[in-house]
């Protein structure tokens, strides 16, 4: 019993190794890939914690989309059911699990 | 309480307003699916739901209308009535529409429309008249309704002959109509006419969850969410030129959106919202 625990312990940090390496590998082609267009400049961004301020009072629904007004304000389509809705439908709650 | 289905913060995060839900004249959709502010103020949205999904709380029916309203949220217009679609021929109704852009230089609506139907349907944004519609590569859309989502279990290039879910749409300035094709993993690009151009297809990851255009005068980069984060792509090549995978971004969106200085904002279904400040242009791209 104990030998299975060990070798399941090393199995797990095989796979976390490998699942590293792809990870590290596929962060490389990415920059190879903009190596290629070396030169060309690209938009950097960065996330915004404070962002939105939800009034208390409110519980926010999924937001299933996002536009623009000419005066750069947000507008989100965030039905209030569909939280609710979505669990019953797929018994599952992780992100974007139903869509 | 739960917050009213329409939305509105400023850029600094700050509420405004919200709106929205059953009124008289008019059909609010029973599970609420992309909005979209036009040039003159007008909002549209739309909805996906299904009549045999079950949900509760939801009444059986199908989301086969945009609706047109002020930013007052008064009533203004509705294209297609509830549970009415005859499928893609249908010119009168639409069929669970994703997503929907307005051209101003035309003044028309262009609708990916959608989780039902399977093509792009242009009317004209003040009248609501049919204008014409495409499927993928052009083709003539074709009628294949499933109220669950079909993903299909490999994935190749250039891809099936029709759309899957037509989730989202975007029009440059030029004219040049970008459609994610969701389950399918791919960008179709073509003329406001119709005419097929070229696409991009990623059958490694899911791709092509949504799309928004970088605000720059020549538009020069094609946002697609997919994996966990936002790839760049060079709108007029299709080529990925780089990825925005900021720490702690929420993920690559169910649906995206730039505003005029160049931040993108996630909607992400359960996970919520998400803005990623633009902070700048960089040779090299560093995470």
């Amino acid at each position: 019993m104990k030998d299975m625990c060990l070798r399941r312990a090393i199995l797990c940090a095989l796979l976390f190794a490998a699942a590293v390496a792809v990870n590290v590998t596929s962060d490389a082609s990415l920059m190879a890939q903009a190596d290629q267009h070396q030169g060309r400049s690209l938009p950097m961004f960065e996330v915004d914690h404070a962002w939105p301020k939800v009034p208390p009072q409110w519980k926010l629904g999924d937001a299933s989309s996002i536009a623009i007004d000419a005066q750069d304000h947000v507008w989100v389509l965030a039905p209030a059911t569909h939280a609710q809705a979505r669990t019953g439908l797929h018994g599952c709650t992780a992100r974007d699990c139903v869509r | 309480m739960a917050a009213p289905p329409v939305i509105v913060f400023d850029n600094a995060g700050n509420y405004i307003k919200a709106w929205g839900g059953d009124g008289n004249g008019y059909e609010w959709p029973q599970r609420e699916h992309g909005i979209f502010i036009d040039n003159k103020g007008f909002v549209w949205l739309g909805g996906n739901n299904c009549p045999t999904n079950g949900l509760p709380r939801v009444k059986p029916v199908a989301d086969d209308q945009l609706l047109k309203f002020t930013q007052d949220g008064k009533f203004v217009m509705q294209i297609g009535h509830s549970n009415q679609s005859k499928g893609n021929a249908d010119t009168q109704d639409l069929h669970r529409p994703a997503d929907e852009w307005v051209f101003p230089p035309t003044n028309e609506l262009f609708v990916a429309d959608g989780y039902g139907n399977h093509r792009v349907a242009v009317f004209d944004a003040d009248s609501g008249k049919f204008k014409r519609m495409w499927g993928a590569f052009a083709n003539k859309p074709m009628d294949d309704d499933h109220c669950m989502i079909v993903t299909p279990a490999s994935f190749s290039d250039p891809g099936p002959q029709q759309f899957s879910i037509v989730h989202a749409i975007r029009i440059a300035k030029d004219g040049t109509v970008y459609v994610a094709d969701r389950e399918y993993r791919r960008v179709q690009m073509f003329t406001k006419e119709g005419k097929f151009l070229k696409q991009l297809v990623k059958t490694d990851i899911p791709f092509a969850r949504d799309l928004a255009l970088s605000p720059d005068a020549n538009q020069q980069f094609l946002y697609v969410g997919g994996g966990n984060s936002i790839f760049i792509l060079d709108r007029k090549t299709l080529e990925i030129v780089g990825n925005v995978a900021p720490a702690g971004i929420i993920g690559p969106g169910h649906e995206i959106a730039t505003d005029s200085k160049g931040n993108l904002y996630i909607a992400q279904t359960t996970a919520g919202l998400q803005k990623l400040t633009f902070k700048g242009m960089a040779a090299k791209q560093t995470k």
